[in-house]
């Protein structure tokens, strides 16, 4: 039973992106039940704030985890997010078509078919978040040495964004909390320029370490071999997919959903190491992230803001993560995103947290390199 | 100032690619699928192209925390 419990915990996103999907086949008012779930979803996060559970293990000190049910689980969200681009590229069709609404029947399921603008809009705004919500498989999996490291990057390319895959794990995970880890968010910086910024900062690692590599090599920047330029062209059947499906309004509806997905991914990164600084060439350490551990965060999130043993243990399965006393926000994703678009309200709440950090956790060289960030020169 | 400059490129760029699209018709041809195939190729390499701009005229003066680092 317990064995059940923990691993069916982890099947909320799944679940919420099939019925997402199948909310766009449905079509008629159906199509906003992505946005409506990612609303429902803040508000159950915010209700269970104070529920904090630590890691189940047996008495022999094993992980109740089922390691090959979670990577199935984690290689069915691929064709689950090709899915879900192929439904809205679909609803692109007919729109463009100026296909007539009108109620049918497909298997069974009656479905409404032709597309609204008003309806188009949620299906773009709905497949945009669950693209964006489905890129914690993407992160879990550029952890995995063997085939899970080329689904993250086809799930990553589903959103243009390829060149996480490496970024996350030979830069982030390296030079965290350090200004040459884009994906660090310094104090001071908003959410919406640390979104353009780390994005644009690890496509520049990656290019950067292909280019060298090349170099090197003695071939050609313009080769298969680089994977910078392999991993955009790993985007081009989406691309193909929404020019054909829609034309302008498809291109449109694509960079609609690649910034949203962007957009969510990087405001993890910010919300997972927001103001925390680590000296050049010291050890990563617990004290580097922030955890955002309460319950539906963890189970939703399959543990993914569990940040410090993550950052410490970066090989550990998700489910096997756990409280390392790392510097806690106290509240989960859905919440402190919802304070991160308010640039003004995420400072506030986080600098009581961040003087406790400065005070309480930070060496003497991090507190100094802290102080620094009064200095109005600060970028 | 690096990355208004920057900004700027890109936009001009993207903003010829698209110009040059339009006049080859490619939004009344996007159904046919060597169109299609050819037009999101353009899109993919304009984008590349966008970050390659980024890339170069900003170098890393986007990620330095502060002015004299």
């Amino acid at each position: 039973m317990k064995t059940f419990y923990v691993n069916a915990r982890y099947l909320i996103v799944p679940v919420m992106t099939i019925a997402t999907i199948l909310g766009l086949f449905i079509g008629n008012i159906f199509v906003w039940v992505g946005v409506i779930l990612f609303g429902l979803n803040t508000i159950v996060d915010t209700l269970t704030k104070g529920i904090h559970l630590r890691a189940d293990f047996d008495n022999d000190g094993k992980s109740f985890g089922i390691k090959k049910l979670q990577y199935s689980v984690m290689y069915f969200m691929l064709p689950a997010f090709i899915t879900l681009q192929i439904i809205l590229a679909w609803r692109l069709y007919q729109y463009t078509s100026y296909i007539p609404i009108e109620n049918l029947t497909f298997l069974g399921i009656s479905y409404q078919n032709g597309i609204t603008s008003f309806n188009l809009i949620g299906s773009v705004l709905s497949a945009g978040l669950w693209a964006g919500l489905g890129i914690i498989y993407g992160h879990e999996l550029s952890h995995n040495r063997k085939e899970g490291f080329l689904v993250s990057r086809l799930i990553m390319a589903l959103s243009g964004a390829s060149h996480f895959t490496y970024a996350h794990v030979y830069n982030h995970h390296l030079d965290l909390g350090h200004e040459d880890d884009p994906a660090t968010a310094p104090r001071g910086r908003n959410v919406y320029s640390h979104a353009w910024l780390s994005h644009a900062g690890q496509s520049q690692y990656s290019y950067d370490l292909e280019r060298s590599k090349l170099k090197r090599q003695k071939k050609s920047f313009f080769s298969l071999s680089n994977k910078w330029i392999v991993g955009y062209l790993y985007s081009l059947p989406s691309i193909f997919l929404f020019v054909w499906a829609g034309g302008v309004v498809g291109v449109l509806a694509l960079i609609v959903v690649w910034v949203i997905s962007n957009f969510l991914l990087e405001a993890l990164n910010f919300m997972g190491h927001y103001g925390l600084i680590r000296e050049k060439g010291k050890p990563v350490e617990h004290r580097h992230s922030w955890d955002n551990d309460n319950l539906f965060t963890s189970w939703f999130f399959i543990e993914i803001g569990r940040q410090g043993d993550h950052h410490v243990r970066g090989e550990t399965y998700f489910w096997e993560l756990d409280d390392v006393d790392a510097p806690n926000y106290g509240i989960g994703y859905f919440s402190l995103f919802v304070l991160t678009l308010i640039p003004v309200l995420f400072r506030k709440y986080t600098q009581n947290l961040l003087d406790d950090w400065d005070n309480n956790k930070a060496t003497e060289v991090e507190r100094k390199i802290a102080n620094q960030f009064n200095n109005p020169s600060i970028t | 100032m690096k990355n208004i400059q920057a900004i700027s490129i890109m936009f001009i760029w993207t903003a010829i690619s698209i110009l040059v699209l339009y006049f080859f018709d490619a939004h009344n041809h996007y159904r046919q699928i060597s169109w299609a195939i050819g037009i999101a190729i353009s899109l993919l390499f304009v984008h590349m192209i966008n970050m390659i701009i980024y890339f170069n005229i900003t170098g890393k003066e986007p990620y330095k925390w502060f002015k004299s680092s």
